[in-house]
């Protein structure tokens, strides 16, 4: 946290927003109608405390991309990680309810990697990436059968929850990853690059599932077993390398590609925090039921 | 299929069973009530009310009458034999089910804030910054939709004009935007909202698959049998006027807006000239309609929730960060 005198915030937040767009300090201050001593001295302080840099690059190499990347990976990761789901997870007060449904819904998300990974295969013209995705997609496409198999030990039918179709939310994510696939292949490459991000760490992982085993498996199902398996396969197809494989060869990357790279998988991230908080808020208010035919989304009875 | 309503509360008190929302309040009595406390609770697991009726002791005429009563009152949607409606009975179960979900969408917490003038500033602006987005994306899932010729002219010039008449009206939305004091570059480079994306994403998405599915989406945009008259387009802006009055330019785009769609009948169901083409409709299609009703007002609920949770202040109504390579980190 910084603090700031001598500026009025609405102004300095004008000021940001014309950083940001590469403006001169004289058209900045021509813009937010200040002082240009005052307009620089702000600048200054905000480059003194490494809030802001004058030293944008115009390219990127691919990488140095590749590092930047993995950098926002690790705060990212952070964020995704630090939500109210996972946290609930990992300290056993989630409901049996939302561990349900946590499961339902990534089942959904694994079993999607087949909606997105061939589109983004069809999607991209570079053939050195496409066969990067397509030697991925290979490996990839059917792991939903380990989240099958953790559903049925937990008496819920995958052909129930084929059935009741993903949440809106389980759907925004494949959907994003989908238009990401259609804009721009590296920007595919990158939000797929976040997901297997978490996969490197398979100590960390194991340690989470065998905490959710803990919490959550009293009738002894062993549902996490499957879960356990996939990341042993994970381990050794070594996914957490195929962004670095994708951009570390490619000799130049525009500062605008590169931003908007950045800006589509930050995007990507807000989305998999809405998914999160999606199944949070289904799965308390409505548990899923073996007989029900149709999914209710947020119903909200009179008193 | 066959659902209550999922807005509604039933209450059993004995001699009288209740069944009630927020707008209507139905009391059953006698044998009625006997009926509903025995077909009711048969209602989440039934596939259609063929189910229903082996579970009760009445007739399957008894039930047809309890439930299209619900039905008419908004209260319930019956989707069983579907596909023994003739053409002019599937465009007006089309209607019924279209109108059932919109019902559900503005019964949800924020769009019941919003329309009884309860809203806050960022969140009456916000909702007209991400609208002015969903407006925006026509471009793409119109566009996308519209794109095709897997049908009779007769049936795609109407889709083909309807994407036309829609195109470029994002101009309004800002307009009314910018003369409520916020900065054009602020709006037109924003992201929008996650929730705005996972709608226009899904019309998108619904815009690659068959005419049909794309056609559903706007049976639940336009939901009402004749377009809304001058005065009750006027009366409903002036009620919003009167509460936020700070976006009164916003509102009179609205009202423009809504003008020009009532003027180009633009509440005709688009979807029914491709119904009479492709008569009879398989089974397969008509639940697949229904389907896509029900699942675009789950992403319009998706919509209006993401309005109050990131526009809680001024702040983030007048910024919103961009990240860029250089200063991701710094974006929370």
């Amino acid at each position: 946290m910084f603090r700031f005198d001598g500026i009025p915030g609405p102004q300095a937040a004008e000021i940001i927003r014309h950083i940001n767009s590469g403006s001169t300090v004289e058209q900045i201050s021509n813009a937010v109608q200040a002082d240009r001593t005052i307009v620089d001295a702000f600048i200054r302080s905000l480059i003194d405390q490494g809030l802001a840099t004058e030293a944008e690059p115009e390219v990127y190499t691919g990488a140095q991309f590749t590092a930047t990347l993995r950098s926002f990976y690790d705060q990212w990761n952070d964020q995704l990680f630090s939500h109210s789901l996972w946290q609930s997870l990992s300290l056993g007060t989630a409901s049996r309810s939302i561990v349900d449904g946590w499961l339902i819904e990534t089942y959904h998300f694994i079993r999607g990697a087949n909606a997105r990974l061939p589109y983004a295969i069809a999607h991209t013209a570079d053939p050195r990436v496409r066969n990067i995705f397509a030697h991925h997609y290979r490996e990839e496409y059917d792991h939903y059968g380990f989240f099958a198999e953790a559903l049925v030990r937990r008496q819920i039918s995958p052909e129930h929850v084929e059935q009741l179709g993903p949440l809106v939310g389980t759907r925004a994510v494949i959907n994003w990853t989908r238009r990401c696939a259609r804009t721009d292949s590296l920007a595919y490459a990158a939000c797929s690059g976040l997901l297997e991000s978490t996969g490197t760490d398979s100590a960390r992982a194991r340690a989470f599932y065998r905490t959710v085993a803990t919490n959550f498996d009293a009738d002894q199902t062993n549902f996490i077993d499957p879960l356990m398996k996939h990341i042993d396969l994970d381990e050794g197809f070594e996914h957490g390398n195929v962004m670095a494989d994708i951009f570390n060869p490619i000799p130049q990357l525009s500062a605008q590609r590169a931003n908007m790279i950045v800006q589509m998988t930050y995007q990507f991230v807000e989305t998999l925090m809405q998914w999160f908080s999606d199944i949070e808020i289904h799965y308390f208010r409505f548990p899923h039921q073996s007989k029900r035919t149709v999914r209710i989304y947020r119903s909200n009875p009179a008193d | 299929m066959l659902l209550l309503h999922p807005d509604c509360s039933i209450k059993d008190e004995g001699e009288r069973f209740i069944i009630e929302d927020r707008v209507i309040k139905l009391t059953y009595t006698g044998e009625s009530a006997t009926l509903c406390r025995q077909a009711l609770p048969l209602l989440p697991s039934a596939r259609d009310i063929d189910d229903i009726v082996g579970g009760t002791s009445y007739s399957m005429a008894s039930l047809k009458q309890l439930v299209a009563g619900l039905e008419s009152e908004g209260l319930a949607l019956d989707l069983s034999h579907v596909e023994e409606l003739d053409d002019n009975l599937l465009i007006e179960k089309i209607r019924t089910a279209s109108r059932f979900w919109n019902q559900h969408i503005m019964g949800q917490v924020f769009p019941s804030r919003l329309f009884e003038g309860h809203a806050t500033r960022p969140e009456v602006l916000g909702w007209g910054i991400e609208f002015y987005f969903f407006i925006r994306a026509a471009n793409e899932y119109m566009a996308r939709g519209v794109a095709r010729d897997d049908a009779p002219t007769e049936v795609l010039a109407e889709v083909w004009k309807h994407y036309v008449e829609e195109s470029g009206h994002e101009e309004i939305f800002l307009t009314g935007l910018l003369g409520c004091g916020l900065r054009r570059q602020e709006i037109v480079d924003r992201m929008p909202l996650p929730s705005t994306m996972a709608l226009t994403n899904f019309l998108y998405e619904k815009a690659c698959s068959t005419i049909f599915d794309y056609l559903s989406v706007f049976a639940l945009m336009q939901p009402l049998a004749t377009p809304p008259s001058r005065s009750d387009i006027s009366q409903r802006y002036d009620a919003l006027r009167s509460w936020y009055p700070f976006a009164s330019p916003l509102f009179n785009a609205f009202e423009q807006h809504d003008t020009i769609d009532a003027d180009l009948a633009h509440a005709k169901l688009a979807i029914a000239p491709a119904i009479i083409w492709r008569s009879p409709a398989s089974k397969h299609e008509r639940l697949a309609i229904f389907q896509t009703i029900r699942e675009t007002a789950e992403h319009f609920i998706l919509f209006f929730e993401g309005i109050p949770r990131y526009y809680k202040n001024e702040r983030f109504l007048n910024y919103r960060q961009r990240p860029t390579a250089i200063n991701a980190s710094f974006v929370s």
